[in-house]
């Protein structure tokens, strides 16, 4: 089996890619499966604070830092690669991947790479879909619509829900269903992973005293996330990642960089 | 914890809640817990002014209030007098946030006495509740006040065939008698107990004997003696 990278991203602010990126994190957590994570929100990334052990904040503009990416694949001991692509950096992001060859190298089959490409209920978000399309051949494309209110993505309207998701070819779906606002803020302000948060662990990993009903409300989205993930091809062989002999990437940012 | 509820309102739930809850305070010496989901002016809590919290289901902060306190005082007695319009939101946070488990760990009991109504609905709102729970027990409660009870019969036969854990029939209360108990100056532990309360004599014997015939009702294995369900065991094939 190779090493896999899973871009998490949006051009479109507050669309929930960090969430996105916990939920990825604590779903993979939760099957056993190792991984690291790559927070691109420099210089001070959200998702460190959530997982500080594994994640690593770099900014994906430097040569340096996305050498830590790509050039690790093999020699890490963690064959799972999540990186949260800052809001707005993902046209830029895969712009970079494709230009130094990143993208061609998972078309070849060197390393498995994927895409979640977070869109919110708005035009503006779903527009993203058809602006990125000339990089997503080959790639595993995800698109992950994000309940985050009470809204549906133009479902109502049957020309515009078309025109986005009807003639997706090559692309999976997923749906991030809405989380209770107060589990959210809870989670959010006891700084822990949202497994941590139903089993009523602390940051520290000390018993806490969390809700009853709001650790009840992230368990019941966790159950729901973990159904939508469960639909993805991309994440049914990391399991046996771990045990599996790595084909060297022949492709490197340290040698296909140019800035 | 003892939830009163029913898909339809006025159909005597609350008079219902305040009897169970005088009879668990002669069980237990002091009041239960109890909780008026009419928020925000509250009906239950005319009767219990001072041990009835009013609660809005339709806050996570009110569900907060609701769930995790009875779940961290599992040894207490709790009387919920539930609106039936957060009859479905109720029951979709119970089951959402796997409650019956977590209070059968926590060592408390769970008891939803569901007022059955008159229509179709009613008997697949029963059906549907009853499928949702795990450990609880299910009460089904028919209230011969609401009326002649008539729905199609193969709405009852479903019914006849969910797993419930009893059934009681509360006789109708007469006019006269309803005006007495519903007023919150007259207390139903102080009737029980004989203290000296306000009710005329012959209205006094009529209340005994409603509630000598709701007590008599046996607690378990009673759906051979309500004669709506023993008539279908009859008829089903």
């Amino acid at each position: 089996m190779k090493p896999t990278v899973i871009m998490v991203g949006a051009d479109k602010g507050g669309v929930g890619k960090t969430t996105t990126c916990r939920a990825l994190l604590d779903h993979l957590a939760r099957k056993k499966i190792p991984a690291r994570a790559f927070d691109t929100e420099n210089p001070r990334g959200t998702l460190k604070r959530f997982y500080p052990d594994i994640t690593e904040v770099i900014d994906l503009n430097s040569v340096a830092d996305q050498m830590k990416i790509l050039d690790t694949l093999e020699s890490a001991a963690v064959k799972v690669t999540i990186v949260d692509l800052k809001a707005g950096n993902l046209s830029p992001a895969l712009d970079t991947f494709d230009r130094i060859g990143v993208l061609e190298a998972a078309r070849h089959g060197l390393f498995d790479l994927g895409l979640i490409h977070v869109v919110g209920p708005s035009v503006a978000s779903l527009d993203e879909i058809g602006e990125i399309s000339g990089y997503i051949k080959g790639i595993n494309y995800v698109i992950a619509r994000n309940f985050i209110n009470e809204t549906n993505f133009f479902e109502w309207d049957e020309k515009t829900f078309k025109k986005y998701f009807a003639n997706l070819p090559d692309a999976a779906e997923i749906d991030i269903p809405k989380l209770n606002e107060m589990a959210y803020e809870q989670v959010d302000l006891a700084g822990v992973t949202f497994s941590d948060f139903f089993d009523n662990r602390d940051a520290g990993g000390k018993d806490a005293s969390f809700s009853f009903v709001l650790r009840g409300y992230v368990r019941k989205w966790i159950k729901d996330l973990d159904g939508e993930f469960s639909h993805l091809s991309l994440l049914h062989n990391l399991g046996d990642v771990a045990q599996e002999k790595i084909e060297k990437p022949k492709v490197m940012a340290s040698q296909g960089a140019k800035k | 914890m003892h939830i009163i509820c029913s898909d339809e309102a006025r159909n005597g739930k609350t008079i219902f809640a305040r009897l169970y809850a005088e009879l668990l305070r002669l069980g237990a010496d002091h009041l239960p817990r109890i909780i008026d989901t009419d928020h925000p002016d509250g009906t239950i809590v005319r009767y219990f002014p001072n041990t009835c919290d009013i609660i809005d289901l339709s806050r996570t902060d009110g569900q907060i209030r609701l769930f995790d306190t009875i779940i961290e005082n599992p040894h207490l007695d709790h009387v919920i007098d539930l609106e039936a319009h957060h009859l479905k939101r109720f029951f979709s946070i119970f089951e959402d946030i796997d409650y019956d488990r977590a209070a059968s760990l926590a060592g408390m009991g769970v008891a939803v006495f569901f007022f059955l109504d008159r229509t179709l609905a009613s008997i697949q709102a029963a059906i549907a509740l009853r499928k949702r729970l795990t450990s609880s027990q299910f009460v089904l409660v028919r209230n011969d006040a609401i009326g002649v009870y008539r729905p199609p019969a193969y709405g009852e036969r479903e019914l006849f065939r969910i797993d419930m854990d009893r059934q009681i029939r509360l006789p109708s209360l007469p006019t006269d008698l309803l005006d007495f108990v519903e007023d919150p100056e007259f207390n139903l532990s102080d009737f029980i107990l004989q203290r000296p309360h306000n009710l005329p004599d012959w209205l006094s014997d009529e209340l005994w004997t409603i509630l000598e015939a709701i007590y008599e009702q046996q607690p378990i294995g009673t759906a051979e003696t309500m004669l709506s369900a023993s008539t279908l065991q009859a008829r089903a094939p």
